[in-house]
């Protein structure tokens, strides 16, 4: 089998590994057997191995990191996704979390099999631009900043509804099985902590290399600008929270705002709006 | 608001329980006072980042145009309400240090131990142990130790307070992160203030030597400063396939006095000297050489600069358009219509005629021109000075995070009471497992 065809079946096995965690996730939220939940993690963790046979192929074929176009972008993004959920649910001991967050990897890959043409799929050559070594660490450090970010959005979002369900004074077990409420807060709230100085070095070392490629360290090309947006709004919520001891519903609230950002800087971004970095061509 | 109160990272939670006064409680006399409250507000802060958010976004949707029709995204960001934003953020985070100045001093000094009382009071627990006092008070400190707090101890009759804190440098991060933005502004404010450095463009002939003075839009270069550069030849590099542009490279050699140096300058590797940076930026040809057309009439052609852009024969409606040149293998890239649409693409070797239908075109030379965007600006050193301060003053406020612990012990019947409690704005839970550990510690 060639390189090619291999790195397209660890895409495939990446998509179905994928899918089945976040499945098996979702179906803990109501049917509480921890033996079942295991193959959930086990899933994520094959998804995760394909997941990095596809990078290493992907840069082996293309003879650069891959990081260049949409597709590389997402299955860099979902790559960053995985990583991060691992580590927290094996920090935490809870793998509730797993039915928020491992979707959000699964729909960036459902999106990609829906909607992208095969010839924005293959590995292409570097453009002039591109050929720089801060192209490798501007975009790694972009990927565990995102997944991170996801991973704050995803117990945010668990957050609102446990808080919801507690409101109404909720008996299930789904509610009783959620991390309680301080867990969730300290889990976005810590996942913005690592989010944060990453998103940091992503905008500076991308200022970097935009003072060596173009002459300008900032150009207010959009890509630039909405990155900044992004790092605004949740530099906003670091002194909310400091300062205003904004937690609970206001943060996650926050939070997930600072993730619709995030995704709107990654695909919006080459969607809607044009500039230097339209190299995604999504 | 009780609540929030306990997420003080300043310490002034601390100070308010030593007083029994509220935060902000001064009257607000004058409007100097109005006005400096106002500036110094977190929440001007907070609603300054997000107006600056709403701004950028405003300025990516409603891009303004150049005379090109090409977007020009500084006319919107350099807009003086732009400007003036940025100009308020500045003066908040100034006034907003100055006013933490005080505090950062205290919780670098260290917690006091007056707090004692009033902070077990609220959150404290209570441990009976089997030991005098003294005792107690030196187990409580080892424990302290061992976990890195700092201690401070008083001792008022029988009674022994300690207050201790961990990771009380932690609060250096915000201030090293506030002051680098500082830092970049001044690095801005230098570059637009148009007193050092300049934006220019400088475009070459292969085989032409030119002046600094060439070089379009430069200003504020010392003349000791100036030299000579000759542009040796501008290539495109092609990757197999003959069609997608693997790089540009421009070899100039700098004429500095009786010094020469050799550099070749391409996408990502700027040229620099004495300061000026040369970015390969653009580039053209111009293609010279002979035509028969469909007439039979023999003609010269010059095409692209100083010429015209394509070859047009009336008689086939065919037009020759050069796209680009090859150097390593001396081919022109040529395109080829018949009226709108594209016919053919053909690498036209020079001097080799290319015939179609019954026009014959050979190209007899190229020589290319290169643009190189030029730029010296001092400012580029104080924004990396300020991005690196950046990153370690983030990097310091998330992983250092402060947690305070007192404890009081008294003397008890059977040996001694420990009283423990504590405060911490970034670490609730971190701090609550300290307390968790020591008391269970001492209970044994």
């Amino acid at each position: 089998m060639d390189l090619v065809t291999l790195e397209q079946h660890s895409f495939t096995a990446t998509f179905i590994a994928y899918g089945v965690a976040s499945l098996i996730y979702v179906i803990y939220l109501g049917y509480k057997n921890e033996s079942f939940v295991r193959l959930g993690t086990i899933a994520t963790v094959i998804g995760f191995i394909t997941n990095t046979a596809f990078l290493i192929l992907r840069w082996r074929i293309s003879g650069h990191a891959p990081f260049v176009n949409g597709y590389e972008f997402l299955l860099s993004f979902t790559w960053g996704i995985a990583a991060i959920y691992l580590f927290a649910e094996w920090r935490y001991r809870t793998k509730i979390i797993g039915a928020f967050v491992m979707p959000i990897a699964w729909f960036l890959l459902a999106w990609i099999a829906m909607k992208m043409p095969e010839s924005a799929r293959n590995a292409g050559n570097l453009m002039p631009a591109l050929q720089s070594n801060w192209l490798t660490i501007h975009v790694a450090t972009a990927m565990v900043s995102y997944g991170a970010f996801a991973l704050s959005c995803g117990t945010s979002i668990m957050y609102l509804i446990k808080k919801v369900m507690e409101n109404n004074n909720s008996r299930s077990s789904f509610n009783k099985r959620m991390p309680s409420l301080d867990v969730l807060d300290d889990m976005s709230y810590k996942s913005i902590a690592i989010g944060f100085p990453l998103l940091s070095a992503v905008i500076i070392t991308g200022a970097i290399w935009a003072e060596f490629a173009w002459g300008r360290y900032w150009s207010w090309d959009p890509k630039e600008t909405w990155s900044l947006i992004t790092w605004l709004v949740y530099a906003a919520y670091l002194h909310a929270r400091f300062t205003y001891g904004w937690r609970g519903n206001k943060a996650a609230w926050m939070s997930v705002l600072g993730f619709a950002f995030v995704l709107f800087t990654f695909f919006g971004v080459n969607y809607f709006l044009s500039g230097l970095h339209a190299y995604g061509g999504l | 608001m009780p609540e929030n109160r306990k997420k003080d990272v300043t310490g002034t939670e601390e100070r308010n329980l030593l007083t029994g006064k509220e935060g902000g409680s001064e009257t607000e006399k004058n409007i100097i006072d109005i006005a400096w409250n106002f500036l110094s507000s977190m929440k001007l802060g907070i609603i300054l980042l997000l107006v600056l958010a709403a701004a950028s976004i405003i300025g990516t949707i409603w891009v303004p145009r150049d005379m090109y029709g090409q977007p020009d995204y500084l006319k919107f960001y350099n807009h003086p309400v732009f400007n003036i934003i940025l100009a308020l953020l500045a003066l908040n985070i100034l006034i907003c240090s100055i006013n933490r100045l005080k505090s950062v001093r205290s919780t670098l000094k260290g917690p006091s131990v007056a707090a004692a009382e009033n902070i077990v009071k609220r959150s404290g627990e209570t441990v009976k142990i089997k030991a005098e006092p003294a005792q107690a008070a030196e187990k409580v400190r080892g424990l302290l130790k061992g976990k890195g707090y700092r201690i401070f101890s008083s001792q008022d009759g029988d009674v022994i307070k300690i207050a201790s804190d961990k990771g009380h440098l932690g609060i250096l991060g915000p201030y090293l992160t506030h002051l680098s933005f500082f830092i970049m502004i001044v690095a801005i404010i230098i570059k637009f203030s148009g007193l050092v450095g300049f934006d220019g463009t400088f475009a070459g002939w292969e085989g032409e030597t030119y002046s600094l003075g060439d070089v379009h839009g430069i200003q504020n270069v010392d003349y000791n400063d100036y030299f000579d550069i000759r542009v040796n030849s501008f290539r495109t590099e092609y990757r197999p396939d003959g069609r997608e542009i693997k790089q540009w490279y421009s070899d100039v050699t700098v004429i500095d006095g009786d010094k020469q140096t050799d550099f070749t300058i391409y996408v990502n590797k700027p040229l620099v000297y004495n300061g000026i940076k040369f970015y390969q930026s653009s580039y053209g040809h111009q293609y010279v050489g002979k035509y028969s057309g469909s007439a039979g009439e023999d003609q010269e052609f010059i095409l692209g600069q100083g010429g015209q852009e394509y070859l047009w024969d009336e008689g086939t409606n065919l037009a020759f358009v050069p796209t680009g040149f090859e150097d390593a293998t001396k081919k022109v890239k040529l395109q080829i219509y018949k009226g709108q649409q594209i016919v053919d693409e053909v690498d036209a070797v020079l001097n080799q005629p290319v015939k179609y239908e019954n026009v014959e075109v050979v190209f007899e030379g190229v020589r290319s021109y290169t643009v190189l965007s030029t730029k010296k600006d001092p400012g580029v050193p104080i924004i990396g000075a300020g991005s690196i301060l950046l990153i370690v003053g983030v990097v310091i406020s998330f992983i250092l995070r402060q947690r305070k612990i007192w404890s009081i012990i008294r003397p008890d019947a059977k040996g001694a009471v420990v009283e423990i409690g504590g405060i911490s704005a970034k670490d609730k839970r971190g701090l609550d497992s300290d307390i968790e550990e020591i008391t269970s510690a001492l209970k044994n």
